[in-house]
């Protein structure tokens, strides 16, 4: 309950657009598998890529990162933001049935025993086909998939009921 | 403003002149804490200071920028004023949060005068952030890309109330030059000439570790930071400080290492971190002189990159389950159908994953179109899914040493010279960054890049000091094929050198002149034990020694780089070079250089080398000691 009302104070505080946006949006983020990126290969001057160069978008400049105009993640965008960044590893580690980015992911759920994690994991290995129908789904569409699935299962259905 | 009454307001100016007057008798503008939180540094030419910051609004003074006193009673006058700085929509005494506290802490603001410090937006922030630890974070260098060894620093903000293992939910400080577009060569030449700003940013650590790990394919090291809860809170508030505040960004030296130790001292005054680095600061350099302090860095930590957990899991496969996932991830076989032939859930499930990363890996280097990609390991999860057993492959070990414990990158080098039947002294100066000889521990394998390495002779009877030559750039990049990885080495080198390269003290003293030289080539084997290498090379000379003052020849090199024992470094090389353009004739090289390494920073280097040419054959015999700093 706590969280609920916490969630809702933040998505008050944050713009109306915000707080409208499609969660696909990732607010920025790419949110298909691989999307947005290039190939690379060897580089004479590796510095492009080296992370010594790019845009930096801290605070006030941009209000697309992270959601927050400070670059923090607001709590409400966490898991879409989470998930919209990771799609290809969650979707290797759900298909292992174990990896960090899933632990990471069943985390934000708020699932923190060793039981209920196992469950978790157990879960979207099992129902994987469900969860990627195509190479093509979207983030939003994953989280939409894994908490149908958690609110019919008995041991997870707290966890999605509660946000 | 206007509707204080002159007596508020001539109050008000009372106390300021008293705190004024206060951080005069205190000579607050001359402590070592003042210059750490306004970047100043001491003028190499005249006396005075300057700050490393740009950006006009970060100064309450007109002269701020090269004025510390006129800044410090400026702040001050911000602060009892209530000043906003429009630039960022808050009040002067949070848009200069770090500065606030640390003047309240010497002059003890009265409250009442000063008003109560309310900052939401900081506060608001600091509690997102919610900062419990902080890590300086290293990539390695990637694959095939030696520049890129000269790496980068990051600082990773770890929070609390989330629980252990998803150390991914952390935010990342990153400093870089704000770029746009550029690429090529006005890129280079602006990042060394400060043409570009550069600034701080925060990210989500996961973004990091994806770029990272899985994109560019490098190993991450970090390093935590022993700080107390006050100290990471001063960080931040600076931190806060620099929010949209420029840089000029010097590829050298004002860099992102260089910025990170700077943000550091700002939590940890007493430390003098960036004085070590008065020209250029490398990445690892920095890493060194952070671990050489007592008690700043903590536990250290790994985590291998996709290529790296790739090498290791085809390391635990057999050559059956090998061919399966190669079928498997160049599309030639249906991935559950082409593991059904093998034994046992886990070597089944272990031939999906090697097929996947091997897809995956295909993809982030280029090989493999996105809708394909996508396509492809979408069916091998699907199959690997079906699969129930979990952790089939033991992760990859944890490198014995890390980074920080290479050797020095600058090196100098002293020894005899023996060429021709004369001897000589040779004298070499490097100051970056690592050959293939060079003590292996802590540097990426395969890759060399040495940056300005000049090279000096001392005639034994005569006394005359001569150069030898001078290798501006030379990097190698030996990138070893197998049946997953099938990357084209390369190399490249430029310089100046003598022609026909003859040996010093010689008859024919050679004339000194421009070469560049290099090309693509393949090699096999593991870099860190031995590896075989063979390269195209095309070789460009403008030098007044030869025949019509130039020369382009090519040739193949080929030869083996190994490690027989932990600290003795081989290699061996020959190479053909024919006359296509201007001077004519051969020129062909067998050298064996060794190396032993006699400690961390200390080596011994044997060079042989037989030259033959169509007019002098002659041989060298070098040996030199080694001492990187």
């Amino acid at each position: 309950m706590l969280r609920k009302i916490v969630i809702v104070a933040l998505m008050l505080l944050l713009p109306a657009g915000y707080a409208l946006a499609d969660p696909d949006a990732g607010c920025g983020a790419g949110t298909q598998i691989w999307e947005g990126q290039t190939g690379m290969g060897p580089k004479l001057l590796a510095a492009t890529t080296n992370g010594s160069f790019g845009t930096q978008t801290f605070g006030i400049s941009s209000g697309t990162l992270g959601c927050s105009r400070n670059g923090t993640v607001t709590a409400a965008n966490r898991l879409p933001m989470f998930a919209g960044a990771n799609m290809e590893t969650l979707a290797s580690d759900m298909a292992a049935g174990h990896g960090e980015a899933l632990a990471t992911m069943a985390g934000l759920y708020g699932i923190h025993s060793r039981a209920d994690q196992q469950a978790f994991y157990h879960l979207t290995q099992t129902h994987f086909a469900q969860i990627f129908p195509s190479g093509n789904v979207s983030a939003g569409q994953v989280i939409t998939t894994v908490n149908h699935l958690m609110a019919q299962d008995p041991s997870l259905s707290q966890y999605v009921a509660n946000s | 403003m206007c509707l204080l009454l002159p007596s508020a307001a001539h109050a008000r100016g009372t106390y300021l002149a008293q705190l004024q007057a206060r951080a005069a008798r205190l000579h607050l503008s001359q402590r070592h804490y003042w210059h750490v939180l306004l970047h100043y540094e001491s003028n190499w030419f005249t006396p005075g200071v300057t700050s490393a910051a740009v950006t006009p609004w970060f100064f309450n003074a007109p002269d701020g920028r090269t004025d510390p006193r006129g800044e410090l009673d400026a702040t001050l006058a911000a602060f009892v004023h209530h000043a906003t700085v429009s630039a960022r929509g808050e009040p002067a005494a949070c848009a200069f949060i770090a500065r606030y506290h640390w003047l309240d802490r010497q002059l003890h603001f009265d409250p009442r005068r000063m008003g109560r410090l309310r900052c939401p937006s900081f506060e608001h922030w600091l509690k997102a952030l919610d900062p419990r630890s902080v890590s300086v974070v290293f990539p390695t260098a990637y694959i095939n890309s030696p520049a890129s060894m000269f790496g980068h620093t990051l600082l990773r903000i770890d929070g609390g109330g989330r629980a252990s293992g998803m150390q991914l939910l952390a935010y990342a400080v990153n400093y870089a030059a704000d770029v746009n577009q550029a690429n090529g060569v006005m890129f280079a030449l602006k990042g060394m000439t400060g043409g570009y700003a550069g600034r701080f940013g925060l990210f989500p650590y996961y973004d990091k570790v994806k770029q990272y790990t899985r994109i560019e394919n490098r190993d991450i090291w970090s390093y935590k930071l022993d700080l107390t809860h006050a100290q990471i809170v001063r960080l931040l508030r600076h931190l806060w400080e620099l929010k949209g505040v420029d840089f000029p960004y010097y590829f050298f030296r004002s860099n992102c290492s260089f910025q990170l130790l700077a943000l550091l001292e700002a939590a940890r005054p007493d430390l003098d971190l960036t004085g070590p680095f008065p020209v250029y600061a490398i990445p690892t350099d920095t890493l060194r002189v952070l671990t050489r302090q007592p008690g700043l860095v903590g536990s250290i930590s790994y985590r291998p990159s996709r290529a790296t957990v790739l090498r290791n899991d085809l390391g635990q496969v057999d050559a059956r389950q090998r061919r399966a996932a190669l079928q498997i991830a160049a599309g030639k076989a249906a991935p559950a159908k082409a593991v059904r032939a093998l034994s046992g859930a886990r070597r089944r499930a272990q031939t999906l994953e090697v097929a996947h990363d091997a897809v995956a890996y295909r993809f982030a280097a280029g090989q493999l179109a996105r809708s394909q990609a996508v396509k492809r390991a979408r069916r091998i999860l699907l199959a690997r899914s079906r699969i129930s057993a979990t952790r089939v492959f033991t992760p990859p070990p944890r490198p014995r040493v890390n980074p920080a414990q290479g050797h020095g990158t600058a090196r100098i080098a002293a020894g005899l010279n023996w060429a021709h039947g004369r001897p000589s002294l040779s004298l070499r100066l490097r100051p970056a960054y690592h050959d293939l000889l060079d003590p292996l521990a802590g540097y990426q394998p395969g890759a060399q890049i040495d940056f300005l390495d000049l090279g000096l002779g001392v005639g034994l009877r005569d006394g005359r000091v001569r150069l030898r030559g001078l290798k501006a750039i030379d990097i190698v990049s030996i990138a070893p094929r197998t049946a997953f990885f099938k990357p084209v080495s390369w190399r490249v080198q430029t310089g100046v050198r003598r022609a026909p390269a003859a040996p010093l003290f010689a008859d024919h003293p050679g004339h000194l002149g421009y070469y560049l030289q290099g090309g693509p080539g393949l090699a096999w084997g593991n870099p860190a034990h031995w590896s075989a290498f063979a390269f195209a090379v095309a070789a460009g000379d403008a030098n007044s020694g030869l025949r019509g003052g130039y020369r382009l020849a090519v040739g193949p090199t080929v030869g083996i780089v190994g490690h027989p024992l932990p600290h003795w470094s081989l290699k061996l090389s020959g190479e053909v070079q024919t006359g296509v353009l201007g001077a004519a004739g051969h020129r062909d090289r067998l050298a064996l250089g060794q190396q032993w390494q006699l400690g961390r920073n200390d080596g011994l280097r044997l060079q042989l080398a037989f030259n033959h040419t169509d007019v002098l054959n002659w041989t060298r015999i070098e040996l030199s000691y080694r001492r990187y700093f």
